[in-house]
């Protein structure tokens, strides 16, 4: 059979059923009142349905009802079970979390100042601090004679290093207002020694969602299997 | 029987409402699985998982016909059947005699009002049928037991077997066009599949 006669097949087949739309069976009904071999087609369809319907249904050998012993079947629980599982799964790992970043942060954060930055690679400090600290190197490592005019330099340089500390409270809010997110380099910085970045208030929420929808679950799955024993001992 | 009522009970796991809706269409899946696999013990198996399955997913069902739904679940087990056996291929302890003396069994219950000759010929018309369908590729012959067994229309099918609309309707046609040959060989020994009723003619 060719491609094309194999789409009127397919058409007549759909006919049969009654599953053209009018215009498509207006056409085919056409067709088939001149087209003889088309005809046939359909007349061979339509009798390969006829005796397929005439196969007598057989009745069931035994009865399929389940047994809840035997077909070790459990109760099917209602739909809100699982979102209340997941709400509590969710909550769970979330408070785990906060309490792990609560404990570890502000221990980061009692480390020695250039501790945790250098240690985390943030912002190249170490060469900074190389090239700071040469000047220092530099005084130690001269010889004797030059140490009154580093004094005189050191007695004259103090009372320049006092006038920022004097000035500073004017400018500077106080740390315990306004805790910095950053330094003067943009760089994030750690919270306070002793201090937790996520408050209370935050794992009370997270903990009390935990055990209302774990409860939840719970209480649906109870109310189920008890409802499945009640009907299942009738 | 309110079909929803008993649905929804079932959803709460109410498993005598499920019970009652397995008593409605058990002889539904029964006579599916029997068409698609051809072997009454393995129709059976595949009946019982459907019906377990259906249970278990019960509350996946989100309306439309539950007829439909619940013949999805045995299509399943029945293509579930059929992988197993290709991949362990039984034979039978008792092979079929000669003189077909399994057909003796009283299959013909559901019909008591049939005479002898009518299920002589029923009989042999089932045979060639059930032959020529086993014949058919898997997917062919599911299409075509859905529609022409079953009763079920193009959407429900395609609903079932999860096909689009276009596969269903290719498939139905090449399953009859098939049956249609292979019943031919059947012409002389079941001359009565051929005196059809007339007046379905367009």
């Amino acid at each position: 059979m060719t491609q094309t006669s194999f789409r009127d097949a397919k058409n007549l087949s759909a006919l049969l059923d009654q599953q053209l739309n009018p215009a498509e069976s207006a056409r085919l009904q056409k067709r088939l009142q001149t087209e003889a071999e088309l005809r046939d087609v359909y007349e061979d369809l339509r009798q390969t349905r006829s005796a397929l319907r005439r196969l007598p249904q057989r009745r069931a050998p035994r009865n399929f009802v389940l047994k809840p012993s035997a077909a070790r079947v459990r109760p099917p629980l209602p739909r809100s079970f699982s979102a209340f599982r997941w709400a509590s799964a969710l909550a769970s790992l979330l408070l785990f979390f906060s309490f792990a970043a609560n404990a570890a942060l502000p221990r980061l954060a009692s480390l020695p100042a250039n501790a945790p930055l250098s240690g985390l690679g943030m912002g190249g400090s170490d060469t900074q601090a190389a090239v700071e600290a040469e000047p220092n190197a530099g005084f130690e490592s001269a010889p004797a004679a030059e140490e009154p005019s580093l004094k005189i330099v050191q007695a004259t340089a103090a009372p320049q290093a006092a006038e920022p500390a004097l000035e500073a409270p004017a400018v500077m809010p106080p740390a315990e207002q306004a805790p910095p997110m950053s330094d003067e380099r943009g760089l994030p910085t750690l919270p306070p020694p002793g201090r937790a970045p996520l408050p209370p208030w935050t794992l009370i929420v997270l903990g009390g969602v935990a055990i209302s929808s774990a409860s939840a679950a719970f209480l649906l799955r109870w109310q189920t299997d008890r409802r499945w024993k009640n009907i299942n001992i009738k | 029987m309110d079909e929803n009522a008993l649905i929804h009970d079932a959803q709460n796991g109410d498993l005598d409402a499920f019970n009652r809706l397995v008593l409605a269409y058990q002889d539904a899946l029964y006579n599916t699985a029997l068409r698609v696999l051809g072997d009454e013990d393995q129709a059976a198996d595949a009946t019982q998982e459907a019906f377990i399955s259906a249970f278990r997913h019960i509350t996946s069902f989100r309306g439309g016909s539950f007829k439909a739904w619940l013949l999805r679940t045995v299509t399943n087990a029945c293509y579930d059947e059929l992988r197993r056996k290709q991949r362990r291929p039984t034979v039978p302890l008792e092979p079929a005699t000669e003189d077909e003396e399994e057909m003796e069994s009283p299959r013909w219950l559901a019909d008591s009002s049939m005479t002898p000759e009518q299920i002589a010929e029923a009989d042999e018309l089932e045979h060639a049928l059930q032959h020529c369908l086993d014949a058919l590729p898997t997917d062919f012959r599911t299409v075509v037991v859905l529609a022409d067994i079953q009763g079920l229309d193009y959407s429900e099918i395609a609903e079932t077997v999860r096909s689009p609309l276009g596969t269903v309707k290719s498939r139905l046609a090449r399953a009859r066009l098939r049956l249609r040959e292979c019943l031919q060989g059947f012409r002389e020994l079941l001359p009565s599949i051929f005196r059809l009723e007339d007046g379905s003619h367009p």
